[in-house]
């Protein structure tokens, strides 16, 4: 379903990704996992549309989308959840979710989709006049996660959706993105918390200083001694 | 005598208020201030007077000529001197906009010359007498004209598809462009609302005072700009409120105290207020979470 070959980009003068290969296939959760300043943000960033400096291919259902802005990659599908949330701080918790479904034009899709939403998180129903910059950390989470589901993704790109989150709050929120994936949904899930990441993966792939160091099926990844000691706290099985 | 300083004080607010709103809009979307939305104002003024007079007195015509050529400069302007400059020093723009605010007026006034041009028609001939408290049409018309439009703005920004992004895109650039918002078209539209509101007000002004001349938008939006700012910059109500006490506090101000001093008078009130409440009438202190 999407496929990076020899992707680099950066800022500026940085270079942040060095010739990244990269591939979701249908139905898939990948995790993307790596130390700080890795380069994990940079290529959701990459996949999105939002960095001018990029070099490669992306591909998506076998079109090339690397030149594309978000508001095209949105129209195919293919929605990313920011490390940070970025919430509308000002908007209430509806309007937050109605601007998720800003490029369908349709107010009664819109309206239906808000409820189906409503459904799904009731906690955002009882808050749905609030204002989203009042929400708990757990429930702008919850918000931001809603807010993607608004547009009917078909791909997922999450960036450290755990950030912040109380230890109970982080297994909800894996438990969500779990069953999110298995509604048909493929997810690109990037995690500090590689452990909790990897065990719900199917496949993962390590990256490091730019450049993807170490991929393959969860489990593997899980055993391999190099990425228990790097990446999981010398976690044994 | 309080009433009637209360209207003329109300009417100099509702010409304030039309062009503080724009200030707000653009500020409250860019963080960078425009210096030559006074100009807009004149020439906004000056092509509805000559439309006016053009077409032997066509009123709504002339309105419609201020609104088409205030917004075209308005989304020109945000082309040549805040696009280019998105995410560098927002000093750049305001130079820009210093520059190009001394071009209009110099261009105005080689196309029109120096001298006041009146308004066409006597605008005071109705009046309103209430006890001892004379409104005249023209006031009536001002008020009701800002009133008009700051309700339809009201009812843009918060109740439809498009005043949603433009809200979206002031709180958070960045995430309105990853939720699909084409958010250099968000920042036309907020120029382009600014403006029009701006070129409406110029043509009001011009008629209100009967006099249109080249540097007519100089005094007037410093003082709109020092009322967004007293009301809470960036805050489209608040710079209403501001823009609306200013008129009330000026207007009193003359009436009461000395009508020379009463630009000192109310400038001196809005530096205190802004003293004890930094963020402005309105204004909220933002705290955000991440
Ligand atoms: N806006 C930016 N301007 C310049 N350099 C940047 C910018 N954002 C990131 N970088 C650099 O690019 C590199 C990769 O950053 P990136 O944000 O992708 O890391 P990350 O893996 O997501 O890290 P973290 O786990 O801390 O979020 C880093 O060296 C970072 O300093
Ligand atoms: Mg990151």
């Amino acid at each position: 379903m999407l496929k990076l070959s020899h992707v680099s980009a950066g800022y500026g003068n940085i270079q942040a990704l060095f010739d990244i290969d990269l591939e979701v296939g249908d139905g898939e959760l990948v995790a993307l996992i790596g130390a700080n300043g890795a380069g994990k943000s940079t290529t959701l960033k990459s996949i999105i549309g939002i960095l001018p400096d990029r070099q490669g291919s992306i591909r998506y259902d076998d079109e090339e989308i690397s030149q594309n802005n978000p508001s095209e990659n949105l129209r195919r599908g293919i929605v990313m959840i920011p490390e940070g949330r970025w919430i509308f701080p000002d908007l209430t918790v509806s309007e937050n979710l109605k601007i998720g479904a800003f490029i369908k034009w349709n107010q009664d899709y819109i309206e239906a989709k808000l409820e189906e939403q409503f459904a799904l998180f009731p906690i955002l129903k009882e808050r749905r006049n609030q204002k989203g910059g009042t929400l708990s950390g757990g429930e702008q989470q919850m918000l931001a996660i809603s807010r993607a589901l608004m547009s009917e993704p078909r791909l997922l790109l999450l960036d450290e959706p755990s950030l912040g989150l109380a230890p109970q709050m982080v297994s909800t929120v894996f438990s969500l993105i779990k069953k999110i994936n298995r509604s048909g949904v493929s997810v690109l899930l990037v995690e500090q918390n590689s452990a909790m990441a990897l065990q719900i993966a199917n496949r993962g792939y390590v990256i490091s200083s730019g450049k993807i160091i170490v991929s393959g099926r969860s489990a593997d990844l899980l055993d391999n001694p190099l990425v228990q000691n790097a990446y999981l706290g010398g976690l044994k099985k | 005598m309080l009433t009637q300083q209360i209207i003329n004080g109300l009417t100099l607010g509702s010409l304030y208020a039309l062009l503080a709103v724009g200030f707000s809009l653009i500020c409250g979307i860019l963080n960078m201030i425009t210096f030559s939305h006074g100009e807009i104002f004149m020439i906004g003024a000056f092509s509805g007077l000559y439309t006016i007079i053009a077409l032997g007195g066509n009123l709504p015509l002339g309105l419609a000529a201020a609104v088409v050529v205030s917004a075209a400069a308005g989304i020109l302007t945000e082309r040549i001197a805040f696009r280019p400059f998105r995410n560098e020093s927002p000093l750049s723009p305001a130079l820009i906009t210093i520059g190009l605010s001394i071009s209009l007026q110099a261009g105005i006034l080689l196309l029109f010359g120096a001298d006041t041009k009146p308004f066409p028609y006597n605008v005071s001939a109705h009046k309103f007498i209430l006890g001892n408290t004379v409104i005249s049409g023209i006031e009536v018309f001002v008020i009701g004209i800002s009133i008009l439009l700051m309700i339809m703005l009201h009812l843009f920004i918060h109740y439809t598809r498009w005043g949603l992004a433009l809200r979206a895109t002031s709180q958070r650039i960045e995430a309105a462009d990853i939720m699909g918002i084409s958010t250099n078209r968000i920042i036309a539209i907020a120029f382009c609302t600014a403006s029009l509101l701006a070129g409406i007000d110029g043509l009001l002004a011009g008629a209100y005072y009967s006099a249109f001349y080249p540097r007519m938008g100089v005094a007037i939006s410093l003082k709109a700009l020092a009322g967004a700012t007293f009301g809470g910059i960036g805050s489209i109500q608040g710079a209403m409120a501001g823009a609306l006490s200013l008129g009330v506090i000026e207007s009193l101000a003359a009436g009461y105290i000395s009508a020379s001093y009463r630009d000192v008078i109310a400038f001196t009130i809005l530096i205190f207020v802004l003293l004890i409440k930094p963020s402005g009438l309105l204004g909220q202190m933002r705290e955000e979470k991440v």
